[in-house]
């Protein structure tokens, strides 16, 4: 008999796995889908059925098309035909969701690169913010990955979108700086706790004093002109 | 013996899928290998890292098949097939732009006003060389601090506190840009905020920080006619509306708007004060010298940390300059304007002079305004 790592706690736990799935699904459609897949579930804890029965069903059921055979093949009450019905569009959708999802993480993935290239090339400037963004951005491109491995499409479109947020928010920093930088002024404003130089301190407070004197002499022509 | 005849069948055909997948994966990882070995783009450096990491999950997946452990096998074979469809994505040239493609009112929508929002306003306060208070530059961090917070909630599925903090983040940003746009004299066109505020409270909030603003404008017309106590309740009007914001963060929504309200009767106080005392009142002097002896004080404090060599005598023009303009500020309020501007004159040149001692490496000199 081949060395069969599962045992029927494990296959049980793999089978909440893919109820986890359904579940996600349901919200497509009414209430039907999740019903049938507790109530598998429940069956199959109690069950008294065999290891390589149990191996084989759960086989059976990695596959998400596969699993809709495997309802049809049980008992009337446990899978209606409308419910395998549901279960094959449903199929259908996730797996259209899936290749957007591949899709847009792929390019997702360029664009940080390219971010990251960019940044690393930058002698003039590191601004930290473009950091964090590239680093936070870079978690959620990991975990959305994850989430697709995982088979569950929808979070990993959800965590794309963060990641490209993450993405465009770095870029957009990193744009206005380098036309900051090529303008010649390299006055940059910092959105992040950092501790201003002592001498770039001094020309701003020394630019208040002015704006504030500016600002009194303007009044005074005021007066003057009425 | 028929059921253990059918159970031989399927784990035959099992292996038979999967021997198959294998041979399929390692020959699309040597053929993607070979067409990224002639490139050195951008491109094909991410679609490498794919491939070889195909690649590891192939030798796993290939482990795991010896071992006939079919489940962790055919768990690594759709990960390594996955990571070579990446590749092959990444390989071919896409120029086209990434399209987000959110919901129009949906969270992840405002999450992206939020983003432009912020990046425009430090374009802008950067190209028109904007003057900031310390307020406003805290306050600018607070927002970018609020975006990765709204971000980071976002990413939990936390939608509710998501949109509360996106939202709290965004009128503290509009109340920046305002304080920003009056104390520079200026505009920032560049700035577009979502017109759209979401819930009541932060359209009560938002009323008030545009009340603020065109009190603002009118005290900035009025000049110096406006008196301390105007001031001071507008001072509280802006205090209340920080709260509102931190309310509507905190998802307090009645403490949001009970804030805004008394906001709005400070604001709205202060500004009646304004008109009952613009054609009476002189020039109100000590707010002006309070103020601008405020500035001057944390500035001769930060020019004794850094000990430089002309710090005594840049000390005697900042105090020559302090007293010019307190001069000024009498001659005005004595209504003797010509005195008044020769003395804020000479009070700027000490000012200058006293920068240019301090910041300049030329010799320095008189310069007017």
């Amino acid at each position: 008999m081949p060395n069969r790592r599962s045992d029927k706690e494990t296959l049980v736990q793999k089978l909440a796995g893919l109820h986890g799935i359904w579940s996600r699904l349901k919200g497509l459609y009414d209430g039907g889908i999740n019903e049938q897949v507790d109530r598998l579930s429940q069956r199959l804890k109690q069950s008294t059925a065999t290891k390589p029965e149990l191996q084989q069903k759960l086989i059976a059921a990695q596959k998400l098309a596969q699993a809709t055979t495997q309802l049809e093949k049980l008992p009337q009450d446990y899978s209606a035909s409308d419910c395998v019905q549901m279960l094959r569009s449903a199929m259908a959708k996730a797996h259209g969701k899936k290749a957007i999802a591949v899709e847009r993480l792929a390019k997702l993935q360029v664009i940080h690169a390219q971010l990251i290239k960019d940044y690393e090339t930058a002698t003039y400037r590191q601004s930290p913010v473009v950091a964090e963004a590239i680093n936070c951005a870079s978690d959620e491109l990991h975990a959305a990955s994850a989430s697709l491995f995982r088979q569950d499409p929808e979070d990993a479109l959800r965590l794309a979108g963060i990641s490209w947020l993450h993405i465009k928010f770095g870029r957009q920093i990193f744009d206005a700086e380098t036309i900051e930088h090529l303008l010649g002024e390299s006055d940059y404003l910092e959105l992040n706790d950092v501790q201003v130089p002592l001498d770039k301190l001094i020309e701003r407070y020394f630019r208040e004093l002015e704006a504030e004197l500016s600002k009194f002499s303007q009044a005074l022509k005021q007066s003057q002109a009425s | 013996m028929l059921n253990r005849m059918k159970l031989r069948y399927d784990d035959w055909q099992l292996r038979r899928s999967i021997q198959k997948r294998l041979e399929v994966l390692v020959n699309s990882i040597t053929q993607q290998y070979q067409s990224l070995k002639e490139r050195d783009d951008l491109c094909a450096t991410v679609a490498l890292r794919h491939v070889e990491r195909a690649d590891r999950n192939y030798k796993h997946a290939l482990e795991h098949y010896m071992e006939e452990d079919f489940d962790q096998c055919d768990e690594f074979l759709e990960k390594g097939e996955l990571h070579l469809h990446f590749a092959h994505l990444q390989m071919v040239p896409n120029d086209a732009d990434y399209q987000s493609d959110f919901a129009e009112g949906s969270l992840y929508c405002l999450l992206e006003s939020f983003c432009e929002a912020i990046t425009q306003t430090k374009m802008a306060i950067e190209y028109n060389n904007c003057v900031l208070s310390d307020q406003d530059r805290k306050d600018l961090v607070s927002v970018a601090v609020l975006f990765n917070q709204a971000l980071k909630a976002a990413n939990q599925s936390e939608t509710e506190s998501a949109t509360s903090t996106a939202e709290g983040g965004l009128l503290l940003l509009h109340a920046t840009v305002i304080n920003i746009n009056v104390d520079n004299h200026e505009r920032l066109a560049e700035i577009r905020l979502p017109k759209k505020a979401g819930s009541k409270a932060s359209l009560k909030a938002k009323e008030l920080a545009d009340y603020i603003h065109d009190c603002k404008q009118r005290f900035e017309v009025d000049g110096a006619f406006v008196s301390e106590t105007a001031r001071s309740h507008l001072g509280n009007a802006e205090r209340n509306l920080r709260v509102s914001i931190q309310r509507l963060i905190e998802q307090d929504e009645q403490g949001c708007e009970t804030a805004a309200s008394g906001g709005m009767l400070e604001a709205k106080f202060a500004e009646r004060m304004v008109e009952k005392t613009a054609q009476t009142a002189p020039i109100a002097a000590s707010a002006r010298v309070e103020d601008f002896a405020h500035l001057l004080s944390r500035l001769k404090k930060l020019l004794k940390r850094t000990k430089t060599h002309q710090h005594d005598s840049a000390e005697k023009h900042l105090a020559a300059c302090h007293r010019y303009f307190s001069d000024a500020i009498s001659e005005a309020a004595r209504n003797n304007l010509s005195e008044a501007s020769r003395l804020a004159r000479a009070a700027y040149l000490d000012l200058d002079f006293a920068r240019q001692l301090i910041v300049s490496k030329e010799p320095p000199q008189y310069l007017d305004v």
